[in-house]
């Protein structure tokens, strides 16, 4: 594990304890998750006691302590969004990628995730995917899209 | 530094150079590229028509990727100036057109203009669409105008000038006063007025003071801050700076929700900008006042919009809210004297001073005053975000604005005030819209969120979306909200899912009271609001659900059957291929599909790929 | 001093008194669970709950954490308080339904059944943070901490994992309302079951009965800077010694 590129990231917010999110948020970028190893060496460096990070890195749903698929959706689950039909959304994509939210395809190609209301709400339904937000979603559109990108 | 304006004087000159040669006659080309348009690809239509301007040789007037209009529905929104025609839904192959008919030889481009949906005529200017006659877009109406990433766009327009005339011909407690009386009351969801937290952060011990901008924005189908954030993030820097020099802070702080990359990529642009031309940091202006902003960023929990918690998690900590027996106004952040209000609140700020109070006041009702943005979504013909003055009725914002029901269906109920609102039916269309009107009737303003239903929700089905909402966003600190929302959960999933009895009722009631008196924060002791509301006005839905084991809306899985038509099925194989559970046989081209009820999960797949109306909801 | 009103009995306080306190020095009763006077009051378990008025309105606040700042009529018994405690009592009995500490108070004000699942569960934790608090503000030494949130939320070890920090000293077992920390000494070893934790006992040098895990004895040496006999000799031979 490459920690270099953590002191890069605690010098860019200098060692600041209050930036402990935006930290974490920079090391889930570089990594895709937060692996025990970076976040015992952050506890170290900002001395902070594990038990706290740890307690930050649980709680807010931004972080993942275990390593997520190259392609991660998320579906909104806004109540516009939801008024709309983001239910069928989630089941459709649920069941083409043969997993729960939280969960990973054992390919690691996907992961599957909700997020309450990325703030799209005038053209629900929306499903983010690599930072990219689909809109208008339909059954069929959404099975649609998830082959498109399996395929990248 | 280069372009740093040293003083008053500087400011007004720069504004003046700005605007100089400006003819207001002059022609000018604005595309949207706000939250609602991104996902129409209005970036590649603007860059399309930038591309199409010069290559036809008008490449001289200008372009501007601005905010969010608010029209979301007809994104992308291409709006020539001065006159205002008004295009929507452009797509990159309409550019040559719009450049070649209308830039170039004036004519309309009759397909790409709005309709009025009484008439049927085509509706060609912004001033003449139902969507914006009747809104007052006092704070979103600069969207239309600046591109967002432009400091000098935001000068030109008299950006900073409320601010200076603050630091320059204003007492701080002249400042204050201007807002107690112009009754800004917090646009957040509070409702409190903006001026006492002022008041009680000027005069309590402890330095330094801090100034937080809340853009959390957690109210699902609500995205009004964003709007601000991504189309005029200069306007709130504004409202802090002069709410600074009002309390005496030095420090500001913007907390940007974890959802929202694009107002936190913009809100550092505009913050880095207003540093480089010498409106954040030391000596601002030539005066003695100093003030700089650091922006906090979101992990990803809606109970960080509560103002105790929000500190917590500017402190690097988990987003736990505490007793707030003493104000923080008083005791914050870092347990020192902190102001904190929401982004559209502070927007209203530069307005207040550049308006006057007494003109300000003129607008709202007796105890609202100024405008307020809705964010009207849902099942309605026009969403996108809507600002009105307040005391302007539900019924004028749905249907005169809105455009009414989406595929001509009836209106059910409106959902305001995000979890911590409730449902209205049709009798209350003609309340009028404002901080007291709505609360009294069961619901409230809240931060701004509208969304509107139909006959096809179901309202136990939207009580149980917000408290498994709510649930997921619970801290878990306090045993009544960490406890009472997985029980009322608990008890609402019986009840959609036919096994609901009489005494459900009592125990949601009882936990309505747990929520409401036992709760730590407002997350909590608002939670049973979605719940108590649609059981006030559709209690007929829920006893439906209990002693009829019935959805009468046809959504809750358990109480409703897929059945294949088969008349109406042509036998396409669509429904089969797409069925997760196996749960459908047929063979292609026959009329022999059935659904078998057994496997059926009820996920509703067939139902929404099905092209002919082959499948059946009972 | 402001003028205070606690059940009908009429007394005076200085600014900032909890209402706890007063009640406390009235010898009038509020129950309580998360609250213990050597830490900070959380706030969190709302069993303390009365109603105020004060500023001229009615509203209900936590006695534990709520500082007296005029004058102010406390009900510590009035029908929404006593409704607000059956219904803790009765989704924390859903809870922890093998919690003798929550039977207990369930008996007292008057829960029986709960309309809710009952967890088929032994554990005793309500989360009220209490051993966490220990930990970090009584021991100083943070080996545990609250993770996961909402009803998730509990406390745990760092990856739900053997410490490697716990000392051992058992506060949070001792400071827990509902006994949900057990702490098991057998053949020279010390066992936490909640937090995957074991050390090893050692023995007092005169009388041979252990006294205190080889951790602690490491702790203390460090933050004291020097040995000592308290970490030798078990109490009871202490005295003798001394």
């Amino acid at each position: 594990m490459d920690l270099t590129k953590v002191d890069k990231i605690l010098e860019h917010h200098k060692n600041d304890r209050a930036m402990l999110v935006a930290i974490l948020q920079d090391v889930q970028d570089e990594f895709r998750y937060l692996p025990k190893e970076v976040l015992n060496y952050v506890s170290q460096k900002l001395e902070i006691p594990i038990p706290e990070i740890y307690n930050v890195a649980t709680f807010y749903k931004a972080f993942s302590l275990k390593p997520q698929g190259k392609h991660i959706c998320s579906v909104c689950m806004g109540t516009a969004c939801h008024v709309r039909g983001a239910p069928v959304i989630l089941e459709t994509m649920k069941s083409h990628l043969k997993i729960e939210p939280g969960q990973t395809t054992p390919d690691n190609k996907f992961t599957l995730k909700t997020v309450n209301c990325v703030g799209a709400c005038a053209v629900g339904p929306v499903a983010d995917i690599d930072g990219v937000q689909y809109d208008n979603l339909t059954a069929r559109n959404a099975i649609t899209l998830l082959k498109k990108i399996g395929k990248e | 530094m280069a372009n740093t304006i040293k003083s008053w004087a500087d400011l007004k000159s720069l504004e003046t150079k700005l605007n100089k040669g400006k003819d207001p006659k002059q022609r000018w080309i604005a595309v949207c590229i706000g939250p609602g348009c991104r996902v129409y690809g209005c970036l590649e239509v603007y860059e399309a028509l930038k591309q199409e301007m010069q290559k036809q040789g008008v490449g001289q007037i200008p372009v501007k990727g601005t905010g969010c209009h608010g029209f979301c529905e007809r994104g992308t929104l291409l709006v020539i100036y001065p006159e205002g025609i008004f295009y929507s839904r452009v797509k990159v192959d309409d550019i040559p057109e719009i450049v070649e008919q209308t830039i170039k030889n004036n004519q309309i481009v009759e397909r790409l203009c709005c309709v009025d949906p009484k008439t049927n005529q085509k509706i060609v200017y912004e001033k003449d669409i139902p969507f914006y006659k009747y809104q007052k877009k006092l704070i979103t109406g600069n969207n239309r105008k600046i591109d967002p990433t432009s400091i000098e766009d935001y000068i030109a327009i008299g950006g900073y000038s409320a601010f200076a005339k603050s630091l320059f011909e204003m007492t701080p407690d002249q400042v204050i006063s201007e807002v107690k009386t112009a009754g800004l009351r917090g646009r957040g969801g509070g409702g409190f007025a903006a001026a006492r937290k002022w008041e009680s952060s000027r005069k309590a011990q402890g330095d330094p003071k801090y100034i937080i901008c809340n853009a959390d924005e957690g109210d699902p189908g609500a995205f009004m801050d964003r709007s601000i954030m991504e189309g005029n993030p200069h306007s709130v820097i504004e409202g802090m700076l002069i709410g600074a020099y009002a309390v005496g802070s030095s420090n500001g702080y913007v907390y940007i929700r974890h959802e929202y990359p694009l107002a936190l990529q913009y809100a550092t642009i505009a913050i880095n900008q207003a540093r480089e031309y010498g409106l954040l940091g030391e000596n601002i202006l030539g005066s003695d006042f100093s003030f700089d902003i650091k922006i906090s960023r979101g992990g990803g929990a809606f109970v960080a919009g509560e103002s105790s918690a929000l500190m917590q998690s500017i402190e690097g900590r988990v987003a736990e809210p505490r007793a707030k027996y003493v104000h923080m106004a008083e005791h914050g952040l870092y347990n020192k004297p902190t102001v904190l209000n929401n982004v559209e609140t502070w927007a209203n700020v530069p307005l207040i001073i550049n308006m006057g109070s007494k003109e300000y006041t003129k607008i709202g009702t007796e105890n609202s005053k100024g405008t307020k943005i809705f964010s009207l979504v849902g099942k309605i013909n026009n969403t996108g975000l809507v600002e009105v003055p307040m005391g302007v009725t539900l019924r004028q914002i749905i249907y005169d604005i809105g455009g009414g029901i989406k595929q001509g269906k009836k209106f059910k109920a409106v959902q305001t005030g995000g979890p911590s609102g409730g449902v209205l039916p049709a009798d209350k269309l003609d309340l009028a819209v404002d901080f007291d009107r709505l609360t009294e009737a069961g619901s409230m303003m809240g931060s701004g969120g509208m969304i509107v239903m139909d006959e096809d929700n179901c309202m136990v089905d939207v009580a149980k979306y917000f408290i498994t909402f709510l649930q997921e966003e619970s801290c878990g600190k306090c045993v009544p909200c960490r406890e009472g929302l997985k029980r009322m959960l608990e008890i609402l999933n019986k009840i959609t899912d036919g096994k609901g009895e009489e005494s459900d009722m009592q125990t949601l009631d009882d936990l309505s009271d747990l929520l409401a008196d036992g709760s730590l924060c407002g997350l909590g002791n608002t939670a049973q609001n979605p719940v108590l509301s649609t059981i006030k006005y559709f209690r007929n839905e829920y006893e439906a659900h209990i002693r009829d084991k019935k959805c009468p809306a046809k959504v809750c899985k358990a109480l409703i059957k897929f059945q294949i038509n088969k008349e109406k099925c042509t036998g396409c194989n669509l429904c089969l291929k797409n069925c997760p559970s196996n749960a459908i046989t047929g063979q292609p081209k026959q009329k022999t599909y059935e659904i078998h009820q057994n496997k059926c999960v009820k996920c509703g797949i067939c139902y929404d790929v099905c092209k002919f109306d082959a499948v059946i909801k009972e | 001093m402001y003028k205070v009103k606690i059940d009908g009995i009429e007394t005076e306080v200085n600014p900032g008194t909890t209402i706890l306190d007063v009640a406390n020095q009235e010898l009038i009763e509020i129950p309580t669970l998360c609250f213990n006077e050597n830490v900070e009051p959380r706030g969190a378990c709302r069993m303390c709950t009365v109603e105020v008025e004060v500023w001229g309105r009615k509203r209900l606040v936590t006695a534990c954490n709520y500082p007296i700042q005029a004058d102010i009529v406390i009900d510590t018994q009035s029908e929404r308080v006593k409704k607000l405690r059956r219904l803790i009592l009765e989704t924390l009995l859903a809870r922890t339904p093998q919690s003798e500490r929550i039977q207990e108070l369930a008996q007292k004000y008057g829960v029986t059944k709960p309309r809710f699942n009952i967890e088929k569960t032994d554990d005793k934790c309500i989360v009220c943070g209490l051993c966490v608090q220990a930990c970090k503000d009584i021991v100083g030494v943070s080996a545990i901490g609250l993770s996961e949130r909402g009803i998730s939320r509990k406390p745990t070890t760092p990856f739900e994992e053997t410490s490697h920090t716990c000392i051992g000293c058992g506060s949070c077992v001792y400071i827990c309302p509902t006994d949900a920390i057990t702490m098991i000494d057998k053949d020279g070893k010390r066992f936490f079951p909640r937090w995957k934790t074991e050390f090893k006992l050692v023995g007092c040098e005169s009388c041979g009965a252990y006294f205190m895990t080889d951790a602690q004895i490491e702790h203390i040496k460090k933050v004291m800077g020097k040995d000592d006999p308290s970490l030798h000799y078990c109490p009871n031979c202490l005295i003798l010694k001394r």
